[in-house]
């Protein structure tokens, strides 16, 4: 049992949140006996597929181990020795809950397993470059002509179709598209962008709502579908109010190329928005005591009463009674002065003890926090159950991200098991397709699901990260 | 006429009181067909109080920001005189096949509801909760903002900057926080509606801001878990426990280029420095010391001060033309201003044009995020007036509160 209970306080109406174990009686799943065909690689198509293993659908990941998914290697645990192919650690993060199948499928057997697979799958999905799929014959007029009810997701960089329809993306290159990048940063430097492919992680979860939204459909009438998620696309409703700023002839200024540092708008006669959904002033992130690299607390002014309280809790300092200040537009138009004098009081707390001091005030504030400080120093985390330890057959009990979603009747669950590359071809070709023993022990011989010149027990010499 | 959306048919209740963290879920879900209703106070919501309005003035019909995450939206003012009593409310999600509640305490508390199974009064409802933190653990009740999250979800302290001397950690501009949420509560409320689809059974759907930010951080987590170090800010590019040389490159427009050197394979390689030698600028690159995978780690800042160089003596357009032919994944950094006559957006109607009739006028707004073949996303209609659809929606309403 978690400790994400809401039972531990009576006036919560919610039900008792389950843990990590699939309540008795009903389908441990939303989507349990719904089956993924996953040819997906890197972050943005397996951040979909992960998604999908929460809700109980069985993912089953196809690769060929000379062309195995590049995240298999690009980090391992500090000092690991052996670098192979099953024990990273990001990949398993990102990738818990699915099968592996090995599979020569630029084989014409191999295909005509793809092909029957198909035949058997609710869903299949790739996030290769647009032509990849056509190549292989697999277009979804094909695909439908298989199994009519499939629905096939393609998640690409640019879409299947257009002008830059075969232009490659990588993460960060859709985001510097898109506009996201752009909207991160200091005025007058260059962006500070991202400090990860927030387009892998945000298109990946936009493509999941997609790919939910099909299956919706598919359930209610039994129809497939095809549906095409552009990275970029799925970008560009993050910047929605700048996009309208833009062509609404700009009534004020906003998303100037260079964007507003972390203020919620700057003042002048020509503001310029922050866009994060909010209006006020202060609006920022203060140093703290330590002077680390993480040592800042954010505090967030949006009403005059929030103004009133930090006031307060500063101790009533005679630059703060200025009436000028009591507006939001005068704090706005002081902005400068008065993140000076508020980094001058903060430097000296601790930034979780000014935290909580500020919070107990009703003030909206909240810690810069660390990977560490999230999984080591935030009890709020530990109490929702967000980093459950799993036990992984190479890397053994370690902590592993969950789909952030709790829900009452089929809560989150995790299928004990990973994908180790193979590790599910006995099952796949077996119990799915109802192959022979010998047939089985025919296409490992034949190099079709291990290549002949491979040894099983591959290590690289360098990792990416 | 087009195809109806996946979501046809699906009655969402979309209620907020402090700040607007379900007003891009309830977005998504109407986008794929689903009606949603908008309850607000006589006032109206607090997210039709963001500036910049159109116009100038501020009006809770012309915030730009309310605008486009409501489009398609009904909105419900509730009877102030009723408002001791739930009754409207009450009649509202009666009707509802999904309630989206974002407001300070769970809305169910103002209908009297005690059950741990809101199903016993409200069979089949998907009630989705969305709060920034959860209502229960040690800072359920703590205040939020984008930027709380930003930084207590993790990531702030990977973005920012390397090379200005003092600089904080940086939160994106967006809304990003309540954009990841409202992912996260479009996926939990479908995966919801499917269960029911298939038992006939809803459920509670409980989402927090800070569970969704802080597991969106990529290899953060990853980096702490297994090797015990936190990555640090290296300006415009992933953060690292270790110094990496920089992606974007001033071109010689002024433009940034986002030149990722993370998968220069040898094939890749080989295509960059062929096309830097034709103008005369490979400088050493054609070197066999960096003929290989490892030479080229190890020199690695030397092969990105070539490609600065080279970006600084073209145009942004070229560049992107140019590397793509040779399949380097390298793009211009946009603006979003400079991607509405894009070629390859028009050509795929990744905007949408939403007509504000009230207004004599048309506008661009982002259009569909994915494309799906049978039920499409539905383009937008504008947002609504505050209480535009009160009498519609409820017919007994007295007085039709908030109209205008």
């Amino acid at each position: 049992m978690s400790p994400a209970d809401g039972s531990q306080e009576s006036r919560s109406p919610l039900p008792a949140v389950p843990g990590d174990e699939p309540p008795a009686g009903g389908p441990p799943g939303a989507l349990t006996g719904v089956r993924v065909l996953d040819f997906t690689w890197s972050v943005l198509g397996p951040t979909v597929t992960r998604a999908l293993t929460s809700f109980g659908a069985e993912v089953i990941k196809v690769e060929w181990p000379k062309r195995a998914d590049p995240m298999r290697t690009t980090m391992y645990r500090a000092g690991e020795e052996r670098k192979g192919l099953d024990n990273g650690p990001f990949f398993h993060n990102l990738n818990t809950g699915k099968r592996s199948l090995t599979l020569d499928v630029r084989s014409s057997r191999g295909m005509e397993i793809i092909r029957r697979l198909i035949g058997v799958s609710d869903v299949v999905i790739e996030s290769f470059s647009s032509q990849v799929f056509r190549s292989w014959g697999l277009d979804y007029d094909e695909l439908r002509r298989i199994n009519p009810r499939i629905v096939y997701v393609s998640a690409s960089g640019f879409g299947h179709s257009g002008p830059y329809e075969t232009y490659d993306t990588w993460g960060p290159t859709a985001q510097a598209f898109n506009g996201l990048t752009s909207v991160s940063g200091l005025p007058g430097h260059p962006p500070a962008g991202w400090g990860w492919s927030y387009m892998d992680v945000a298109g990946g979860a936009m493509a999941t709502v997609a790919t939910l939204a099909a299956i919706h459909h598919q359930v209610a009438t039994g129809e497939g579908q095809y549906v095409d998620v552009s990275q970029v696309e799925a970008g560009l409703s993050l910047t929605g109010p700048s996009v309208l700023d833009e062509n609404a002839g700009r009534e004020r200024r906003g998303g100037e190329t260079s964007p507003p540092g972390n203020r919620a708008a700057t003042g002048g006669s020509t503001p310029v928005y922050g866009y994060r959904g909010e209006w006020g002033a202060p609006y920022g992130a203060y140093p703290t005591l330590g002077g680390g690299h993480n040592d800042y607390c954010v505090i967030c002014v949006l009403t005059d009463a929030e103004w009133v309280a930090l006031r307060e809790e500063m101790g009533r300092p005679a630059w703060a009674l200025d009436p000028s200040l009591d507006t939001a537009d005068g704090r706005v138009e002081q902005q400068d002065a008065l993140d000076e004098r508020i980094a001058a009081w903060t430097g000296s707390h601790d930034k979780y003890e000014l935290m909580r001091t500020l919070q107990g005030a009703g003030i909206r504030c909240g810690a810069v926090q660390s990977a560490e400080d999230r999984t080591e120093h935030d009890p709020q985390l530990a109490h929702r159950g967000v980093f459950p330890v799993l036990d992984h057959p190479s890397l053994g009990e370690h902590r592993f991200e969950a789909t952030p979603i709790r829900m009452s009747e089929t809560d989150r669950v995790t299928p004990p098991s990973w994908p180790l590359l193979g590790r599910d071809n006995e099952y796949v070709l077996r119990d799915l397709l109802g192959m022979s023993e010998e047939e089985v022990r025919e296409l490992d011989r034949d190099g079709l699901t291990w290549p002949a010149d491979l040894p099983r027990d591959v290590t690289v010499s360098r990792s990416l990260w | 006429m087009s195809a109806p959306g996946p979501l046809a048919g699906v009655r969402v209740v979309e209620i907020e009181d402090d700040g607007d963290l379900v007003g891009f879920g309830g977005k998504l879900l109407a986008d794929l067909g689903a009606d949603v209703v908008k309850v607000e106070p006589p006032g109206g919501v607090v997210s039709r109080s963001i500036p910049p309005f159109r116009g100038g003035a501020a009006d809770p019909d012309r915030s730009l920001h309310f605008w486009f995450y409501n489009g398609s939206k009904r909105s419900v003012v509730l009877d102030p005189a009723a408002a001791a009593t739930p009754g409207q409310l009450r009649e509202l999600v009666e009707q509802a096949d999904v309630v989206l509640d974002g407001s300070s305490a769970p809305v169910l508390h103002r209908l009297g509801v005690t059950s741990p199974d809101p199903g016993t009064e409200f069979p089949g409802l998907v009630y989705c909760r969305v709060s920034p933190f959860g209502d229960t653990g040690p800072s359920a009740g703590y205040r939020s903002s984008d930027l709380v999250q930003l930084a207590l979800g993790g990531i702030m302290a990977v973005c920012g900057y390397d090379d200005v001397p003092g600089s904080p950690p940086i939160a994106p501009a967006g809304g990003q926080s309540a954009h990841l949420t409202g992912m996260a509560v479009a996926t939990g409320v479908i995966a919801a509606l499917v269960h029911r689809q298939r038992t006939g059974r809803g459920q509670v759907v409980d989402i927090a801001a800070h569970d969704v930010v802080s597991v969106s951080t990529e290899m953060s987590f990853a980096y702490w878990e297994y090797q015990h170090v936190n990555p640090r800010r290296q300006t415009g590019r992933h953060a690292r426990p270790y110094d990496s040389p920089p992606w974007n490159h001033r071109c010689r427009d002024g433009k940034y280029f986002c030149t990722l050197p993370l998968y220069l394979t040898d094939q890749r390689f080989a295509a960059m420095v062929a096309w830097f030698a034709e103008e005369g600028m490979a400088e050493d690159l054609a070197d066999p010391g960096y003929a290989s995978d490892e030479e080229r780690a190890a020199r690695m800042d030397h092969v990105v001060a070539v490609i600065s160089r080279f970006c600084a003596a073209h145009d942004s357009a070229y560049l992107f033309a140019e590397a793509q032919k040779r399949r380097l994944p390298w793009a211009p950094v946009n603006a979003p201003r400079d991607l509405l006559d894009d070629p390859h957006l028009r050509n795929r109607d990744a905007y949408s044009v939403v007509r504000h009739e009230d207004l004599g006028e048309s506008l661009t707004y982002p259009g569909a995020p994915y494309k799906l073949s049978a039920t499409p996303w539905q383009p937008p209609t504008r947002a609504p007036h505050l209480g535009e659809h009160t009498g519609q929606v409820l017919p007994g309403s007295a007085g039709r509160a908030g109209e205008r």
